[in-house]
C-alpha cells in the first residue's frame, strides 16, 4: 500500500470521528444506579447485615483523625468538595518521575517552592506558555513538581494504644526530601488529590487505576494479590482464610492504600490488624466534634444545640458487630491471625479490619452522589433531552450563555471522554447500564425522565462515539498521536506534562504486573492466558472499539490486522462469538494467536498500547470547587484548564489522544467563557454548602508548619527534629450545612 | 452555703494537702463479665425398654482453658481474677448449670485478657437400648465496664458432637454452631450489657453404645487502661473557693 493510501485512510478515520462529533451529551445523575456489588448486601449470607450502620461506620472512619499514625484522616485530604484546597506544604518534587529532577524541588514562578511553601496565584499554572492559548508560543516555565496534599511525617511503626492518643508510637526523624534546613516537614503525595464525590461510579480508582475493580478484602490489588483474603469462621473452633472477590468495589480497594502509605497517613511497617487494634475499642471520632444534626452520625452524637462535643456514644467494635455478618468477627479463638512482636495475638475482628474498613468506606462514599446540580435539575427538551434552563431563575442572556457552553462542550469533543452522567468514560458500568435497552427504566429528574437505551446518553446513539455500549469493555482502540493503539477505557493522555514525569497506567503493581488492561489484552491476543490478571480482559469486544484492530479485507495494512495476517471473529477461541449488538460490526475481527505472535516481531504497531502518562479521566461534577486540576495539580482555575485544551495540551507525545488537537477554542474567547459557565452548572449546592449527605464532623487538618519554605520551627511534640505545625480547623456541620459556601481553590491562594 | 464544720475543714485541708503532694489523682478501670449456662433435660425416652434409663450415662463438665487458649497480659498494677475451678465430669439427672466469670481492674497500667471456658454435657449409651433425649441450653451473658478506659465482651458458641468425634478439649472436628451469643460492654457505649437466650428444644437420638454431646465454648475478653490523671484546674478552684468562702463566713460570724 502506498503512503498516500495510508494518509487517505487515516484522514477517513479522522473524518469519521468528526462526523460522529455529536456523541454523548451531559445528562442528569438523578436515579442513576450505583454499580451493583453482588454478595455485599444481597443473597442468603450477605457480608453486610445492616447497611445503615455500615454507612455510619464508614463515615466515622473516613473522618477520624485517629486512623492515621499522626493525625491524618482520609478526610484530611478530602474535606473540601471531596478534595483538598490547602495551599501550604502541598508540593511533591515529582517522585513518580523517572528523571533525577523527581527527587528535588524547584522554585515556582513566585520565586520560592519546596517544603512548606505557600502557593500563590502567580505559581499557577506550573507549566506555562508565553501565550497560554498557543503551544507554538514556547514554554515560559515548567516543573515536574506536583501540587498535591501534605500527609504524614511517617517513621517506623512500633505500636499504638488501644484507647488513647491520636498518634502511633513510631521512630521518627527528619525526612531526607521533605524538610526545611534539616527540620522535618510532613511528606506530600506525588499526585493531586481527586474528589471522592461520585467516585463510586468509577470502574477503577486512583489516577493510575491501581485501585482494582475487585475488592479482595485486604489490599488494593484485586485478584492479582495471591496472599489476599479474609478470615471466615467455619464453626466454634475453626476459622479459615478465604478469597474475597467483590465486583465494582474499587473504592474499597482504594481504601486499602492511604492508611498504610508512608506518604499519606501511616508510619512504615504498620499493618491493617494493627490499625484495627488501635481503633476497635475506641470511641469513633474521639477528639472531633460531631454535630447533633449530622445526617448519618447524629443519632450517635454526644452534642446538643449550642454544645458540640467530640466522639460518638459507641465504639468501632460495636458498630462492626452490628453492621457485619458475624462469621467475619465472632470467632473467639486466637492463634491463626498472627501476633505483633511481643504483643498479644490478633483476634478475628482485628485480622479482618481491612475488610470492614474498605467496605464501610465504600458504602459511605456511595452516598456521596451529587445529583442536584443545575445540569441535573434543569428541565430538558422532550426530544433531544438537552437542558432548557427554563424556570430556574435565569435571564435569557444567561440561558444563551449556557446553551452555547453546552454546544461548545460537545463541538470541541470534551464529551467523548467526559461522557455519561458523571462526565467520564471511567464510569464504565454505569454508562453501559444506561445504554442497555431496559423497558420501564428511566433516569433523570421526574419532570424530564430519560429512558434507558442507545439514546440515553445522547441522541442518535450518541454514546457510540465514546465507545460506550451495553457491554462493559475495559479496553478500546483509539487514535493517538502515535497512531491507532489499544488504550484502557476511561483513561487518556492529554499531554499535561513530560511523559517521563509520571507513568500513569503505564506503571506496575506491587508484584511487577502491568496496571494497564490493554497490556493484558495483548497477552490475550497472544494466547498467553497467564498474562491476564483482571476480569473483563478476556471478553473485550473488538466490535465496540473506536478504531479497528482487524479488518476483513484482503489488503495488508500497517496498523490493522487483515486477512493476509490471519484473523478470526472475536470470541471464536471461546466458542462464544462477540459479534452481536456491535457499535461497528465491521470491527468484529481479531488476529489469530499465530498472527498476533507474528506481529510482535514483524508489525508491533498492530499491537501497540497507549499507556505511558495515561491517566484516569476525571468526572467533571463540582469541578468548580475541586481545584487544583490534573493529576499533577498544575492548574489552579478553570480558565487555565480551558487554555490548556485550547493550545492542544502542554506536551506532544506518542500517546497523546488525537482529539486533543481538535479543539477550536483558542480564537473564541466567548466560547471559552461560555464553556466555563456551563462547567459551573455541574456544581451541586449541597456540596457548596456542605449539606447532607456532604455534611461532616469537625476535622483538624495539618496545614503546613510554623514558618515558611526558608525557615521552620523545630520541636514538634512527636519528635524534636520535626517542625511544629499550623492547622486548619474545618468545623462540624449538620445536615443543613454551613452558612458560608466553600470556594474555588484559587480563592485560598496567596495573591 | 452552710459553712464547713471544723471537722470537714480539717478533712478538706488534708485532702488538698494530699492532692497537692501528688498533683494527680488515680483513675481506675475495671470490667466484670460472666456467663451462666444451664443444660435442662426435659425428656428422656428409652425407645427399646420404656422407663429404663439404667444404661444411659449423663455427665456434665466445665473447665477453664489454660494457655495458649487463655492469656493475660498486664502492665502496672493491672490484675485479673479468673478463678473458675474445673467441674466434673459429674453425673447429671435433669440439669447442669455453671457460671464462668472473669474480672479485671487497673489504676495505673493496662490489662488485656482472654479466657476460654468449656462447657459440655455428654450422653453415653452404655447398653444396647436406644434413647430419645430432649434438652435445651439456656444462657445468660452479663458484661460490665467501668472507669477510664474499659471494654469487655463475651462470645458464646454451642454445638453438638457425636461418638465419631474426638472428645478431647481443643479438638476442632466439630459440627457447625447451633447458636451464637455475644455481648459487649464499653465505657464509651453501653457500659452494662446483658443478653440471655436459649437453644430451644434439641433432640438427640442415641443408638446402642453411642455417645452424643452438647458443647459450649465461652470466651471472655477484657481490655483496660488507666493512668493517673492530673486534677483539673476547676477542681482546684472549687476547693480553694470553698475553703476561702468558709473562712470568710466564719470570720463574719465572729465579727
Amino acid at each position: 500500500m502506498r503512503s498516500i493510501n495510508y494518509i487517505v485512510l487515516g484522514g477517513c478515520l479522522l473524518i469519521a470521528q468528526s462526523a460522529l462529533a455529536h456523541g454523548p451529551e451531559p445528562v442528569p445523575l438523578q436515579k442513576v444506579p450505583i454499580p451493583p456489588v453482588p454478595g455485599l448486601l444481597d443473597g442468603s449470607d450477605p457480608i453486610v447485615v445492616n447497611k445503615n450502620m455500615a454507612i455510619a461506620l464508614g463515615k466515622a472512619l473516613f473522618w477520624d483523625m485517629n486512623v492515621g499514625s499522626d493525625g491524618m484522616a482520609c478526610a484530611s485530604c478530602h474535606y473540601h468538595a471531596g478534595a483538598d484546597r490547602r495551599v501550604k506544604n502541598q508540593l511533591n518534587p515529582g517522585e513518580k518521575s523517572s528523571n533525577p529532577s523527581g527527587h528535588t524541588f524547584e522554585a515556582l514562578p513566585s520565586g520560592s517552592g519546596g517544603a512548606n511553601h505557600t502557593l500563590t496565584r502567580n505559581d499557577f499554572p506550573t507549566f506555562r506558555f508565553n501565550d497560554p492559548l498557543h503551544q507554538e508560543s514556547g514554554i515560559a516555565f515548567s516543573t515536574d513538581d506536583v501540587v498535591s496534599s501534605s500527609g504524614t511525617f511517617s517513621g517506623d511503626f512500633t505500636g499504638a494504644s488501644k484507647f488513647t492518643g491520636t498518634s502511633d508510637q513510631c521512630a521518627r526523624s527528619a525526612d531526607p526530601v521533605f524538610h526545611v534546613n534539616h527540620v522535618g516537614t510532613r511528606r506530600v503525595e506525588p499526585r493531586n488529590t481527586p474528589t471522592v464525590i461520585n467516585a463510586v461510579f468509577n470502574h477503577r480508582n486512583f489516577w493510575d487505576g491501581r485501585a482494582n475493580n475487585i475488592f479482595n478484602g485486604s489490599s488494593p490489588w484485586g485478584d492479582r494479590d495471591p496472599d489476599a483474603g479474609v478470615w471466615v469462621k467455619i464453626n466454634a473452633r475453626s476459622v479459615v482464610k478465604q478469597r474475597l472477590h467483590l465486583e465494582n468495589s474499587s473504592l474499597a480497594s482504594q481504601a486499602m492504600g492511604p492508611p498504610l502509605s508512608d506518604s499519606e497517613m501511616s508510619c512504615r511497617q504498620r499493618t491493617w490488624p494493627a490499625i484495627g487494634r488501635k481503633l476497635l475499642l475506641r470511641q469513633p471520632l474521639q477528639h472531633q466534634k460531631v454535630h447533633h444534626e449530622d445526617s448519618v452520625l447524629g443519632p450517635f452524637s454526644l452534642s446538643s444545640p449550642g454544645s458540640l462535643k467530640p466522639g460518638l456514644s459507641t465504639t468501632y467494635k460495636n458498630m462492626i458487630t452490628q453492621a457485619f455478618n458475624p462469621k467475619y468477627w465472632s470467632y473467639g479463638g486466637l492463634g491463626p491471625f498472627g501476633a505483633p512482636s511481643g504483643q498479644t495475638p490478633y483476634n478475628q475482628m482485628e485480622a479482618n479490619f481491612s475488610m470492614f474498613f474498605g467496605i464501610a468506606l465504600q458504602l459511605y462514599q456511595s452516598t456521596l452522589v451529587s445529583d442536584q446540580a443545575p445540569i441535573d435539575l434543569s428541565p430538558r427538551d422532550p426530544q433531544t433531552h438537552r437542558p432548557t434552563w427554563q424556570g430556574m431563575g435565569k435571564t435569557q442572556e444567561e440561558i444563551d450563555v449556557l446553551t452555547d457552553g453546552f454546544q461548545t462542550f460537545v463541538d470541541n469533543h470534551c464529551n467523548l471522554c467526559h461522557a455519561g452522567p458523571t462526565m467520564t468514560t471511567a464510569a464504565m458500568v454505569t454508562n453501559s447500564t444506561l445504554v442497555t435497552p431496559t423497558p420501564g427504566m428511566y433516569f433523570g429528574p421526574d419532570h424530564s425522565l430519560i429512558e434507558y437505551g442507545p439514546n440515553a446518553l445522547g441522541p442518535l446513539n450518541g454514546a457510540k462515539a465514546a465507545g460506550i455500549n451495553r457491554y462493559v469493555n475495559v479496553v478500546t482502540r483509539d487514535l493517538v498521536m502515535g497512531g491507532q493503539q489499544l488504550v484502557d477505557m476511561g483513561f487518556a493522555n492529554t499531554g499535561v506534562g513530560d511523559p517521563d514525569a509520571d507513568p500513569g497506567v503505564g506503571g506496575a503493581d506491587d508484584f511487577g504486573n502491568p496496571l494497564s488492561f490493554s497490556d493484558q489484552y495483548v497477552q490475550y491476543l497472544l494466547g498467553n492466558d497467564s498474562g491476564i490478571l483482571d476480569p473483563g480482559v478476556d471478553n473485550v469486544r473488538s466490535c465496540d472499539f473506536l478504531t479497528p484492530l482487524a479488518s476483513n479485507v484482503a489488503t495488508s495494512l500497517p496498523t490493522v490486522f487483515t486477512q493476509p495476517d490471519g484473523i478470526e471473529i472475536d470470541g471464536s477461541r471461546e466458542g462464544v462469538l462477540r459479534d452481536q449488538n456491535c457499535l461497528n460490526s465491521l470491527r468484529k475481527y481479531i488476529p489469530t494467536v499465530a498472527a498476533a505472535n507474528a506481529a510482535l516481531a514483524s508489525a508491533p504497531a498492530k499491537l501497540a498500547v497507549a499507556k505511558k502518562a495515561v491517566f484516569k479521566i476525571p468526572g467533571l461534577r463540582n469541578i468548580e470547587l475541586t481545584g487544583p486540576y490534573m493529576h499533577n495539580g498544575s492548574m489552579a482555575t478553570l480558565e487555565e484548564v480551558i487554555e490548556f485544551y485550547s493550545r492542544f495540551g502542554n506536551v506532544n507525545n506518542p500517546n497523546k489522544h488525537s482529539l486533543m488537537d481538535s479543539a477550536a477554542l483558542a480564537d473564541n474567547p466567548d466560547q471559552r467563557a461560555h464553556l466555563i459557565a456551563f462547567l459551573k452548572t455541574f456544581t451541586d449546592d449541597r456540596v457548596r454548602y456542605e449539606k447532607a449527605p456532604f455534611d461532616h464532623p469537625e476535622i483538624i487538618v495539618p496545614n503546613g508548619h510554623t514558618g515558611d519554605s526558608q525557615s521552620v520551627a523545630a520541636g514538634n511534640p512527636l519528635d524534636p527534629n520535626l517542625a511544629t505545625e499550623d492547622t486548619l480547623t474545618i468545623p462540624a456541620v449538620g445536615a443543613n450545612g454551613a452558612t458560608d459556601p466553600i470556594l474555588p481553590f484559587e480563592n485560598y491562594l496567596e495573591p | 452555703m452552710k459553712p464547713l464544720t471544723k471537722n470537714y475543714k480539717v478533712l478538706a485541708t488534708l485532702v488538698v494537702m494530699g492532692l497537692s503532694s501528688a498533683q494527680t489523682t488515680l483513675a481506675a478501670s475495671a470490667f466484670s463479665s460472666d456467663a451462666t449456662l444451664t443444660y435442662a433435660i426435659t425428656n428422656i425416652t428409652n425407645l427399646s425398654n420404656p422407663g429404663d434409663l439404667s444404661g444411659l450415662q449423663i455427665l456434665g463438665y466445665f473447665e477453664q482453658a489454660g494457655a495458649p487458649d487463655s492469656y493475660v497480659a498486664t502492665t502496672g498494677d493491672g490484675a485479673i481474677a479468673a478463678d473458675n475451678p474445673t467441674v466434673g465430669p459429674v453425673s447429671v439427672e435433669t440439669s447442669f448449670s455453671r457460671t464462668f466469670a472473669v474480672g479485671g481492674n487497673v489504676t495505673d497500667g493496662t490489662v488485656a485478657s482472654s479466657h476460654l471456658g468449656w462447657f459440655r454435657l455428654d450422653f453415653n449409651n452404655l447398653g444396647s437400648d436406644s434413647y430419645a433425649i430432649e434438652l435445651a441450653l439456656d444462657f445468660e451473658l452479663t458484661a460490665t465496664a467501668s472507669g477510664q478506659s474499659a471494654d469487655t465482651d463475651i462470645f458464646l458458641d454451642y454445638f453438638r458432637t457425636s461418638s465419631s468425634d474426638s472428645f478431647l478439649p481443643g479438638f476442632t472436628n466439630v459440627s457447625p454452631s447451633l447458636g451464637f451469643g455475644f455481648v459487649n460492654a464499653s465505657v464509651f457505649g453501653l457500659d452494662n450489657a446483658a443478653t440471655s437466650g436459649s437453644s430451644g428444644p434439641l433432640l438427640f437420638s442415641l443408638g446402642p453404645n453411642a455417645s452424643e454431646g452438647l458443647h459450649a465454648d465461652v470466651w471472655i475478653n477484657g481490655n483496660l487502661q488507666a493512668s493517673p490523671v492530673p486534677l483539673p484546674a476547676a477542681v482546684w478552684f472549687f476547693i480553694t473557693g470553698l475553703l476561702t468562702f468558709s473562712s470568710m463566713r466564719k470570720r463574719k460570724a465572729m465579727a
